[in-house]
């Protein structure tokens, strides 16, 4: 049986998720934390399906850290299915990505992204953002699944 | 003109003048004298009878000839006619053409426009996600080389280190205006009327709050309404009003008119300030992206503001200009189209 995860990272840029991975740490050391680094993975991460078939069973994440612009899937694509699926749909889904594009927030929010964040420029404000979200999503908010 | 007497009176009267003739002709000779005076009327008769008919041949002929004038005239006005309207179809024809030409013309330029649209979204999404990845990545490594190896930094180090993350924070700025930039060229405009007054007031209350502004005494005089679109415009008086404090703000006394007039065309709007002004010799150089006349470490700036400005005013179908004398205070004046004279109310 596979652990129980707080935080799952998609994320394909190794800088950004070195940023991503520092700062929750930051938040908080003893999050249990996994990274996938494409679309795919996300999806056989989430339903225990294929290189994570050992996950099949396992309780979901408490939430989800998701890129935008990802290799094989996009994260728009990886959003929909999650959300369209009656055993992943309350999984909290957090979009962290650099555009700040209209169209970008309107299609993420209309296909149930519970959150969507912009990737800030400066390392600081990285910190502060994502400690406010780990206070969120894993201490303040009530999840669906207990 | 020539009594026509009809064939049936004419016969009568001839019998007529006959009989009156016989009964009272006694001797030969009156009656030769009767005969021969019947004979000369019977001739007078005759000749006003032929004199009769030849009157009515010509009338017939004249009218002949008239009713083939008329018919010419109508035959005449019937080519005319056709010919008019051949010449109309043709017309139609060209016309119906050129339309078409004008139609697959405009059709042509949607989708080439359509199409530049698409590059330029295409382009300011590359800007927004890739490039600001490295940048990301300097300034992070950077903050993380502090934060964990502070003791190992020798020297002037430390000072180094906060030169890259200055010039990532710099060029992160610098396509943050170039984004603002382009998506304005993207954004659908929503016009409606302005009462420019309480929007240049809005403006500058928001500003004011700002650190170096609150010393600035700022006037508003009452403004024409304008018609437009309220986000954009409120952009370019912030950008005036921005500009006009920063240059004032090494004044010791900092001060900002804003005024405005109406003409029959259009609606002219001035931001006046007593800052450091420019030199008249570069003005053109004021409205392009980028372009600054000061150095960025006299006063701050990408250089997008004034070019945003103008791109919005001319997209409102106006114009924006300005005048100066260097150390002289500068004047930004920006004209909309006037809106419909009934709504022209100061």
């Amino acid at each position: 049986m596979a652990d129980d995860i707080d935080v799952l990272l998609v994320e394909d840029n190794p800088d950004d998720a070195e940023f991503t991975l520092r700062a929750l740490r930051k938040a908080n050391v003893a999050l249990r934390i996994a990274l996938v680094e494409d679309g795919v993975q996300a999806l056989e991460f989430v339903f225990g399906t294929g290189s994570f078939a050992q996950r099949a069973g396992a309780p979901l994440p408490r939430v989800v850290l998701l890129d935008l612009k990802l290799p094989k899937v996009d994260g728009l694509e990886v959003l929909r299915r999650i959300k369209s699926d009656g055993r992943t749909r309350t999984l909290p889904i957090v979009v962290l990505t650099s555009s700040r594009e209209r169209r970008d927030i309107q299609s993420c929010y209309m296909s149930g992204a519970n959150s969507y964040i912009v990737k800030p420029v400066e390392y600081a404000e990285l910190i502060a953002k994502l400690g406010d979200l780990v206070r969120y999503w894993l201490q303040l908010n009530e999840a669906a699944n207990g | 003109m020539l009594r026509t007497i009809p064939r049936a009176d004419a016969m009568e009267l001839f019998s007529k003048l006959i009989s009156l003739a016989r009964p009272g002709a006694a001797t030969l000779a009156e009656r030769n004298a009767a005969l021969e005076a019947d004979a000369a009327r019977a001739r007078a008769v005759e000749a006003a009878l032929r004199d009769a008919c030849a009157a009515l041949e010509a009338r017939v002929a004249a009218c002949e000839a008239d009713a083939a004038r008329a018919h010419e005239q109508l035959q005449q006005e019937i080519q005319d006619r056709r010919r008019t309207e051949q010449s109309l179809r043709y017309s139609e024809t060209l016309l119906r053409r050129l339309h078409e030409d004008l139609e697959d013309h405009i059709a042509e330029r949607t989708s080439e426009l359509t199409r530049t649209i698409g590059e330029l979204e295409a382009f300011s999404y590359s800007i927004s996600h890739d490039l600001r990845a490295p940048l990301r990545a300097i300034n992070g490594f950077a903050a993380i080389l502090r934060d964990e190896h502070a003791d190992r930094l020798a020297g002037d180090g430390d000072a180094l280190l906060m030169k890259i993350e200055t010039n990532a924070s710099k060029m992160a700025q610098l396509i943050d205006g170039l984004l603002d930039f382009s998506r304005l060229a993207r954004a659908e405009s929503m016009k409606t009327e302005i009462d420019m007054t309480a929007l240049a007031t809005s403006v500058v209350n928001e500003l004011a709050g700002d650190e170096g502004t609150r010393r600035a005494v700022v006037t508003i005089a009452p403004l024409p309404r304008a018609v437009g679109d309220e986000a954009m415009l409120r952009q370019v008086w912030a950008n005036l009003v921005a500009n006009a404090l920063k240059f004032s703000a090494p004044r010791a006394a900092p001060r900002i008119d804003i005024a405005g007039a109406a003409t029959d065309t259009e609606v002219i709007y001035d931001v006046r300030d007593n800052g450091v002004g420019f030199d008249m010799a570069y003005v053109e150089k004021l409205f392009g992206v980028f372009n600054r006349l000061h150095r960025a470490d006299e006063f701050p700036g990408v250089g997008v503001g004034l070019a945003l400005t103008r791109r919005i005013v001319m997209r409102h179908g106006g114009r924006v200009w300005a005048e100066s004398g260097a150390g002289e205070g500068a004047t930004f004046h920006f004209a909309l189209p006037a809106p419909p004279a009934a709504r022209r109310v100061a």
